[in-house]
């Protein structure tokens, strides 16, 4: 699975929408369901699943399908 | 803060689903107090109070940060805050208090901390064992173990950044223990333990294959890291038995050589005593196992099945997916701590009868064994020649019947108690019938030693009101054939009124072989049948 499709499993189980709705152009404001608890979980979610630690920083600048992915791929260089 | 616990809750692996709902951030005593009067508590089934010692009893915030304390004071907040626990808990079906503990990562003077009356870590355990003594005597309220779960989580119970974005205090890993500790003890609440470990022999209880390798060469015990797994393992099963879990052994070896090695092999820890039931022989492991639950009177949920053989694993769980078949690990050495990983053994109570049930089995298969002679139990129950007579209930037998109604205590499912008349108005109302049973065999005849009364509802389904048999006739499937009878005549789905007493837990042990679920009482059709050997007529 890419990194892409690996987030989009993430999204779905913690925010409940369909898969076809999670582009990479897709941002925070676009999904109803992604408050700061949800972000909370998405973060730890993917930590897990791509066994890495995002920074403080890091963590609150994402704002974007985007923002996730590209950082997972620059950490752990997939 | 514990909201990423919310959605580890809800999630159905592991069973059961949670739904959860959080009170205010801060606000546990407010809550508490406001619970206890209101009643927004009505629909919860469980209520977790989870704090932490510095947000809980503000006290114990001064030791924490070396300041001057009183103990007294400290132990009077955790008085207060258990009373109001103990006036939740009426209006709750399970109350879980977490313990306290301080997390891993937050290390106090380590040369003082257990100092009496004066370390952090002692006056921590004084805090506990005052919360736990003062929680005793609420039957509902659980207190669940912090320290052993920051103790057994071996990772990260802690990640900085969450606590700086949003004050939660535990990381992912740890919330993942809560769940399913949370979740293990509430099925351990819901009666919903497994209650009997059917197990392999050859490289399970043992290691090497008996009937190629010889007694003499099992490795088990000794000097031996394979052989220390095998027996240590065969401990914690012991352990398990203890308890209450029952054992069963389904092992494909020659009888007489796996037997010889259980009772003679120096090193065996489980000895023939320790089964309640054993199937040792060639045929089919379903087959085996599906006898072997049969005869324990036991549902396929209440069952684990432990077998290194991964063609077996398989054949099970296809067979009965109900049973819970785990892949054993890889490695021997994890063999023993294994066990207790799987959570599936939870109580909340250990009773003398728990203690006494493989004894309370064998003493039963004993006595069959020996009314038999020769032969099986099927064998002598058909000898036996039984005939259940059924009646209506008419003028004739009404005397005899309201005896029975009013005497039967343990295998009775409603325990109504009516006199006469009240008997025969209620089964003289449109839709109500009740059948009296006498049971006959070629030794004689018991005479009236059964009732069954139903009520029809709307549309396709009836309801069974009085269930009940004398127990001078249990242990040979009359109860089946009674109940065989009923769905007959009434061509119906058939609901259960069941009323839990005291004393009839021998119903509540027939009758949950048959329901579907205990709420709905709704009996499945697919397991009622006629016993071959008792006639009725």
């Amino acid at each position: 699975m890419s990194v892409l499709e690996k987030i989009q499993s993430i999204f779905t189980k913690v925010l409940g929408v369909p898969k076809s709705e999670i582009v990479l152009e897709a941002s925070r404001n676009q999904f109803a369901g992604w408050d700061s608890w949800a972000h909370l979980d998405l973060v730890m979610e993917v930590e897990a699943e791509f066994n890495c630690s995002l920074t403080m920083a890091e963590t609150a600048g994402i704002n974007s399908v985007r923002d996730l992915a590209e950082l997972i791929s620059r950490k752990t260089g997939q | 803060m514990v909201e990423p616990l919310l959605r580890l809750l809800a999630a159905p692996c592991p069973p059961p689903v949670v739904y959860a709902r959080i009170t205010p951030f801060n606000q546990v005593r407010q809550t508490l107090a406001g619970m206890a009067g209101a009643d927004q508590l009505s629909r919860a089934e469980t209520l977790m109070v989870w704090t932490t010692p510095q947000g809980s009893i503000p006290a114990f915030l001064k030791i924490q940060e070396f300041e001057p304390f009183d103990l007294n004071e400290v132990l009077d907040e955790v008085d207060q805050l258990a009373g109001m626990i103990r006036r939740v808990a009426g209006r709750v079906g399970t109350v879980l208090v977490l313990s306290w503990a301080t997390p891993p990562y937050r290390r106090w003077v380590q040369a003082m901390t257990l100092r009496h009356e004066k370390g952090l870590a002692n006056i921590l355990m004084r805090m506990n064992l005052r919360l736990a003594e003062a929680l005793d005597k609420s039957h509902n309220v659980i207190l669940l173990d912090c320290q052993y779960w920051y103790a057994s989580l071996q990772k990260p119970a802690y990640d900085g950044k969450l606590q700086a974005l949003a004050k939660v205090a535990y990381s992912r890993d740890f919330f993942m223990k809560a769940a399913a500790e949370i979740k293990a003890v509430l099925r351990g609440v819901r009666g919903e333990a497994r209650k009997l470990v059917i197990c392999d022999l050859d490289n399970t209880l043992w290691g090497g294959v008996i009937g190629e390798d010889g007694s003499e060469h099992l490795r088990l015990g000794g000097h031996d890291g394979v052989g220390e797994s095998h027996a240590a393992f065969q401990r914690e099963l012991r352990m398990l038995r203890k308890r209450g879990v029952l054992l069963a052994l389904c092992s494909k070896n020659d009888s007489d050589t796996a037997w010889e090695a259980i009772d003679q092999h120096p090193e065996m820890v489980l000895r023939r005593k320790d089964f309640a039931s054993a199937r040792i022989n060639w045929n089919d492991k379903a087959e085996n196992i599906a006898q072997i639950v049969k005869e324990l009177n036991l549902l396929p949920k209440s069952v684990v099945f432990l077998d290194d053989h991964p063609a077996e694993r398989d054949r099970v769980r296809q067979a009965f997916p109900d049973i819970l078949t785990p892949d054993l690990p890889v490695d021997v050495a994890d063999y023993p701590a294994f066990l207790a990983s799987l959570h599936c053994f939870e109580t909340v109570n250990i009773t003398d009868e728990d203690m006494a049930r493989t004894d309370s089995y064998l003493n039963e298969s004993e006595r069959r064994a020996s009314v038999s002679a020769s032969g099986s139990v099927q064998e002598w129950l058909a000898s036996l020649e039984i005939t259940l007579n059924v009646s209506r209930l008419d003028r004739g037998n009404l005397i005899r019947a309201t005896q029975l109604l009013n005497k039967t205590n343990q295998f009775n499912m409603a325990t109504r108690r009516m006199d006469q008349e009240e008997l025969w108005r209620w089964c003289s109302l449109p839709g109500h019938q009740t059948w009296v049973f006498s049971v006959a065999d070629r030794l004689g005849d018991s005479g009236i030693t059964g009732l069954i009364s139903a009520e029809s509802l709307d549309g396709q389904d009836a309801r069974l009101t009085d269930f009940l048999m004398s127990c001078r006739v249990m242990g040979k499937q009359i109860e089946e054939a009674m109940l065989h009878f009923a769905n007959e005549a009434l061509a119906a789905r058939l609901h259960v009124a069941f009323r839990k007493t005291e004393r009839n837990q021998p119903f509540l042990e027939f009758i949950q072989t048959k329901w579907i679920d205990e709420k709905s009482g709704l009996l499945d059709p697919a397991r009622m049948f006629r016993p071959q050997h008792v006639k009725i007529q």
